[in-house]
């Protein structure tokens, strides 16, 4: 088996796959009991459904299989914990191109068409978090990775 | 007088917007995970997304409230329950304390207020919490209004 490290997520290690945000990095606004941040462009290309998943945290964290979006972009965004999600880019999901990144509260991650990626999965223990993303004409389905099953070490397991 | 959040599943939204329960929409498992999805895209354009982390106490006042003319916006909470407050007011007027009604929101809620609510920032309840909110407004002057709430504040107990 693979094993990779899951490392924390950034614009310059997201960039292959789409656009990484850290809202609390941008210029805040405030006002009594409350500070929110808010993206300067629109944060997809497309209107959108809204998903949550509610994922365990299992370990070891095991990637066999992955599912793409196709038609639409797809974002993800911490509920009540930080995450892991596992990637690849290519026609198939192939073993050697599987990278996992740690999504953190205040973090979003608007994945491009056709990534391929695996459900979440809670970083520290279970989560819920969200995802944004238009319906498909053509449901997306798992594939098996072409090669070995992938490990991830997370960092905050 | 204390007004008592109303828990949005028990509550009736329609005079504001659209409420969805995501985990009575399209439901998929695998061996870690459970997902819901709501069955069709909550608004029909793409819009801005942010965060508002919010911090007060068990009981706060509802002083002032803000409305958008040009954008509907989509409300759910992150990490924490939220109690987010709604006035049907006249949009052309200011929030009256009579119309105001405050709703509690767990995770798996979220609501799409309609353009010309009225509606205040989201508070925790208890302690603190963040949550989600998209919009996308014109940026015309008269688009987007905060005004006090009259005749008097509400009182809003979690």
């Amino acid at each position: 088996m693979r094993t990779i490290q899951v490392v924390p997520a950034d614009t310059e290690a997201c960039a292959s796959y789409g656009t990484w945000t850290r809202l609390t990095d941008l210029d805040p606004f405030t006002g009594e009991g409350w500070m929110c941040w808010m993206t300067e462009d629109l944060c997809m290309d497309q209107p959108a459904r809204v998903a949550l998943c509610r994922a365990a945290a299992p370990r070891p964290f095991v990637v066999e299989s992955m599912k793409r979006n196709e038609e639409s972009q797809t974002l993800l965004a911490c509920g009540n914990g930080s995450m892991v999600v596992a990637l690849a880019r290519g026609d198939v999901p192939g073993s050697g191109e599987v990278e996992a990144f740690l999504l953190s509260p205040g973090e979003i991650f608007v994945l491009e068409p056709g990534v391929w990626f695996d459900v979440g999965r809670g970083a520290r223990g279970p989560v819920y978090y969200y995802a944004l993303s238009m319906k498909q004409d053509r449901p997306e389905q798992f594939r098996p990775l072409e090669g070995e099953a992938v490990c991830l070490l997370c960092p905050e397991s | 007088m204390v007004q008592k959040a109303i828990p949005i599943r028990e509550g009736d939204f329609h005079p504001y917007g659209q409420y969805y329960r995501i985990t009575e929409g399209q439901r998929a498992e695998g061996p870690w995970y459970e997902s819901f999805m709501t069955e069709e895209a909550v608004v029909s354009r793409p819009l801005k997304l942010g965060i508002t982390v919010c911090e007060n106490g068990h009981t706060f006042s509802v002083d002032s409230m803000e409305r958008h003319l040009s954008s509907e916006e989509i409300q759910f909470p992150g990490d924490r329950p939220i109690i987010l407050s709604v006035a049907a007011s006249d949009p052309a007027g200011n929030p009256q304390a009579e119309d105001v009604r405050s709703f509690l929101l767990e995770p798996g809620d979220l609501v799409v207020l309609r353009r010309g609510i009225w509606h205040d920032a989201c508070h925790c309840v208890g302690e603190k919490a963040m949550y989600y909110f998209l919009s996308l407004t014109n940026g015309a002057p008269e688009e987007t209004a905060w005004l006090p709430v009259l005749p008097e504040p509400v009182m809003v107990e979690a």
